[in-house]
């Protein structure tokens, strides 16, 4: 599976990517974004299978590319890994589309039981 | 503070609490961080700070001596313990810290409110500005990791401003 991965931060992008590999799912074609901009399009070029983004970015926010991605029709799968985690939060993300949120900080266990629950192979 | 205003702050063991976490998910530690008095502002040569606005407005401050600074971006970055980290890695890696800690506080706040982007400087951040709404430390906790002192704050604004 080809897996986009966005966040303003290298470190993160690089602890998600590690996490993963621990969570078992480091064999899946992972590609980078540094913002939500950056995320768009490389989600509308390389159709990948599932986005796992950041909130809080400069250019263009998660939530605001996953709500640009919906409004081009595009169905990806899309799951937030953000700081924040509380309940408000939580249905924001879900009442624009996404189908999951980590809060960080994160441990590969509670990675596995969401990619689980999208149906991403481990 | 005029009657009826309410201030919010967390508590000191949210705070305990979500810097551990953090600490042992992003930078291995095991041992619970030790909370010690204070250092002299002289001890932190990092700040990484950011902020809340909205239903709950504050600033979520951390300092660093130079070495716990970078023992932080050594380890979030998985590099060995004789890798230097270099400047983009020590405002990436601080930056992000400050991002997650800030967030998981704001989260325990009340809402609806946003978090800024995180703002990285080499040595200490004023919370004070002459003629400005003056910020007041409403909650710290100082922890000594790897023997090094590390600081996390947050302030709110004065109600005498």
């Amino acid at each position: 599976m080809k897996i986009v991965v966005v966040d303003d931060s290298r470190v993160m992008r690089q602890i998600v990517i590690r996490t993963m590999r621990q969570a078992g799912y480091g064999h899946h074609d992972i590609v980078e974004a540094e913002n939500g901009k950056e995320g768009f399009d490389l989600v509308q070029a390389e159709q990948p299978d599932l986005v796992l983004s950041d909130w809080n970015m400069p250019e263009m926010t998660g939530i605001d590319m996953l709500c640009a991605l919906r409004a081009a029709g595009n169905p990806v799968t899309f799951g937030f890994v953000t700081s924040e985690g509380s309940e408000e939060m939580r249905t924001r993300a879900t009442q624009s589309g996404a189908s999951f949120l980590i809060a960080k900080p994160f441990t590969p266990e509670l990675f596995g039981e969401a990619l689980t629950s999208v149906g991403v192979p481990a | 503070m005029s009657i009826g205003e309410i201030t919010h702050e967390p508590a000191l063991a949210d705070l305990e609490s979500i810097m551990n976490d953090c600490w042992s998910t992003f930078l291995s530690n095991i041992d619970p961080l030790e909370p010690v008095a204070p250092s002299d502002g002289s001890a932190y040569a990092w700040s990484a700070a950011i902020t809340v606005s909205g239903g709950w407005q504050a600033l979520v401050l951390m300092q660093f001596s130079r070495a716990a600074a970078h023992a932080v971006a050594q380890r979030m970055l998985g590099m060995g313990a004789d890798e230097e980290p270099v400047l983009d890695d020590l405002n990436d890696a601080l930056g992000e810290l400050v991002n997650v800690i800030g967030g998981n506080v704001k989260s325990l706040m009340p809402g609806p409110s946003q978090l800024s982007l995180p703002l990285v400087a080499q040595g200490t951040v004023s919370t004070s500005l002459p003629g400005r709404t003056e910020l007041v430390e409403a909650t710290s906790l100082d922890v000594r990791w790897l023997d090094e002192p590390v600081r996390l704050s947050i302030s709110v604004a004065s109600s005498g401003a």
